[in-house]
């Protein structure tokens, strides 16, 4: 009764549970908040306090002394420490709310991945109520990809939407407001940092920490051979000498680090394709592949996927914000027709 | 977006009035590539292609895709993609009705709307329309409690001068023994609580003129009536506790307005009804014209405001 008071003066929020960024979008409002999903907590007497959320927990990261620890609260899509993630989304909710004078009880749905067990969305379900939401709802993260990219989901043509995210690729299949197919790997934005510090090491013989590694994937990170060579000049600590060096990294350095993730995402991209009923496979050939997700934005993914399955593929605008956004489209849609868009 | 469209002057003065398909197509053919080969490599029909070229939007399955095949046919080119999409746009907002309606997202312009509303975090007018609401309910609530405080007042006041005049009948029946006459007019009256019987105690000591005036009035109920009508009203307070009064009359002629210890008793005169403000009702034990008044308080208030001998003097 009394959350229920609380709601009138919250939104209605949809949130992109990323294990990489979570993000946050209001209706009529757009995208308000954009973080990393991470949280820095201090250990004081024995009893766990929070010292920061978002950006500034995510600049600690790997540089806290023994009584912080950043932590990353979702792994592969799901959430492995559910006290910190309850932690992380009041806060992200009561940020999104901050001009608020009653604590925010709003309606929330939240996106999660296609193949997620009962365990794993009960887990984001519970931690969304203890933050304070009075309502959850769940989608499956392809299919508010494939909303926010603008594809027509509820024709009854296929559409195949790949979401490329921080820990896991999602691939579905979608026609008439349902997931006709769907895969989810865990390979992602988060892989693709760990093959390029792996691949420094190995013919540097230097340490670069996650954060060096996807500033070197952001800025010249690329999936696909021909394009102009770039290059990065990076600091690591060199294992032999045991102290840091400054080196150079080009562009086809990382293509070549990047290869073994890359191929997953293919091969995943490629089983999806050939499970898909003959008359869906049809439309995706016409059409086409959506690419979404932050992963969509390493240069010249689309191409290597369009060189490895002969179809046209198309990276979705603003391919960041499409799942968010796309949750905000799902839960009007919800709200007009009376539909649950979540298939399983 | 300026800087976009300041890059293109370089190019032909004509070139800048042609649309999408047809840049991309005079481009193409200028780089001596037919449609064919085009197709092969987008890896679209030749017919999307064709559609593209002449601008007929309408063939694909949104503009997404519209954006997409734009966007991989001007690198195939080796062209700027985001000035072959400013032309799409352009195209679009000036040619097709139904682009009013669904009006192509910019990437660059949502992202520069999403900084602005992330500075501006407007109180939606749901708020306001709340904040009304509550306050009008407010005000309608007090104003009814307030009418039906005074409507319940004047209820007890009649009831409580029914019960004056069971008593002062008994006592024209000569039973004067006070006790026995406060069970009777208890038993008379189930409404009459304790507190009211020590009242009616009150109203019978044995005060001299106070029982000849008593008697008096007994003798012809209707008569003394009349006789009250033109001598002044009585109005008798006692406290049992600290209490704040304000009474005036029905000609606005103020009685009293002072505050009145525990244990203190007050008469006063004037002409019925009498306007009455006590400060504590449950310490208040009220009489008119020796005919005790019940007070009940409203909820947990214990100032109450009401009229006495309105209605029956």
């Amino acid at each position: 009764m009394f959350k229920r008071l609380r709601g009138v003066f919250s939104n209605d929020l949809s949130i992109d549970l990323g294990t990489a960024n979570t993000l946050i979008y209001v209706r009529e409002r757009g995208i308000v908040l954009d973080e990393p999903s991470v949280v820095a907590i201090r250990q004081h007497n024995g009893s766990k306090i929070v010292e920061a959320v978002g950006v500034e927990a995510k600049r600690m990261l790997g540089r806290t002394p023994g009584n912080i620890t950043a932590i990353r609260p979702l792994k592969d899509g799901v959430i492995a420490d559910f006290q910190v993630t309850e932690k992380m989304l009041q806060h992200f909710i009561r940020k999104v709310h901050e001009n608020s004078w009653f604590q925010p009880s709003p309606r929330v749905l939240i996106c999660v991945p296609c193949l997620s067990t009962e365990v794993e969305k009960r887990a984001i379900r519970e931690s969304a109520l203890g933050a304070g939401a009075r309502e959850v709802r769940l989608i499956e993260e392809p299919m508010a990809a494939a909303i926010g990219a603008g594809l027509r989901v509820e024709e009854a043509t296929g559409s195949m939407v790949v979401d490329i995210g921080g820990g896991t690729t999602e691939i579905a299949i979608i026609s008439l407001n349902g997931v006709v197919y769907s895969d989810s790997v865990r390979i992602g934005g988060d892989r693709f940092d760990e093959a390029i510090v792996n691949y420094v090491r190995r013919n540097y013989g230097s340490v670069i920490g996650d954060a060096t590694a996807e500033r070197i994937k952001q800025e010249i990170g690329c999936a696909f051979p021909g394009s102009e060579v770039r290059e990065i000049d990076v600091r690591g600590r060199n294992l032999a000498e045991g102290v840091p060096r400054s080196f150079t990294l080009n562009s086809d350095e990382i293509l070549e680090a990047l290869q073994e993730p890359l191929a997953g995402i293919v091969q995943a991209v490629k089983s999806a394709l050939e499970q898909s009923p003959p008359e869906l496979a049809s439309d995706i050939a016409e059409s086409g592949i959506v690419l979404t997700g932050g992963g969509a934005l390493l240069r010249d993914i689309d191409q290597l996927l369009s060189e490895e399955t002969g179809l046209p593929v198309i990276v979705a605008d603003d391919p960041l914000t499409c799942v968010a956004r796309g949750g905000g489209k799902a839960m009007d849609l919800m709200d007009k027709r009376n539909i649950d868009l979540l298939s399983s | 977006m300026t800087a976009e469209t300041n890059n293109e002057t370089p190019v032909e003065e004509s070139v800048d009035l042609l649309t999408p398909g047809g840049f991309l197509q005079k481009e193409r053919e200028e780089q001596k590539l037919n449609e064919k080969e085009v197709a092969t490599k987008l890896r679209i029909t030749r017919s999307k292609l064709a559609a593209l070229e002449t601008d007929s939007y309408d063939q694909f399955p949104g503009e997404t895709f519209i954006k997409g095949y734009l966007r991989a046919y001007s690198r195939l080119l080796k062209l700027d993609e985001d000035a072959v999409l400013q032309r799409y746009f352009d195209y679009v907002s000036a040619h097709s009705e139904v682009s009013q309606l669904i009006t192509p997202s910019r990437p660059q312009g949502v992202v520069s709307a999403m900084a602005v509303e992330r500075m501006k975090t407007p109180i939606s007018p749901l708020v306001w329309i709340g904040f009304i609401a509550l306050l009008a309910i407010v005000v309608v609530w007090f104003a009814l409690q307030d009418s039906a405080s005074t409507a319940n007042v004047d209820e007890t006041v009649s009831v409580a001068e029914q019960v004056g005049q069971a008593v002062t009948e008994t006592q024209v029946e000569g039973a004067l023994d006070a006790e026995n006459l406060a069970t009777e007019s208890a038993q008379a009256d189930p409404v009459v609580q304790p507190d009211q019987m020590v009242a009616a105690d009150d109203v019978i000591q044995p005060s001299a003129p106070q029982a000849v005036e008593t008697k008096r009035a007994a003798s012809d109920v209707q008569a003394a009536g009349a006789l009250e009508l033109r001598a002044p009203d009585r109005l008798e307070l006692q406290f049992a506790d600290e209490c704040w009064v304000e009474i005036s009359d029905a000609n606005g002629d103020v009685l009293a307005t002072e505050l009145q210890a525990a244990g203190s008793a007050i008469t006063l005169q004037g002409k019925a009804p009498f306007n009455v403000m006590l400060g504590n009702v449950k310490a208040a034990t009220l009489a008119l014209n020796g005919q005790s008044v019940e007070v009940t308080p409203k909820g947990n208030n214990r100032a109450l405001r009401f009229v006495v001998g309105s209605s029956n003097q």
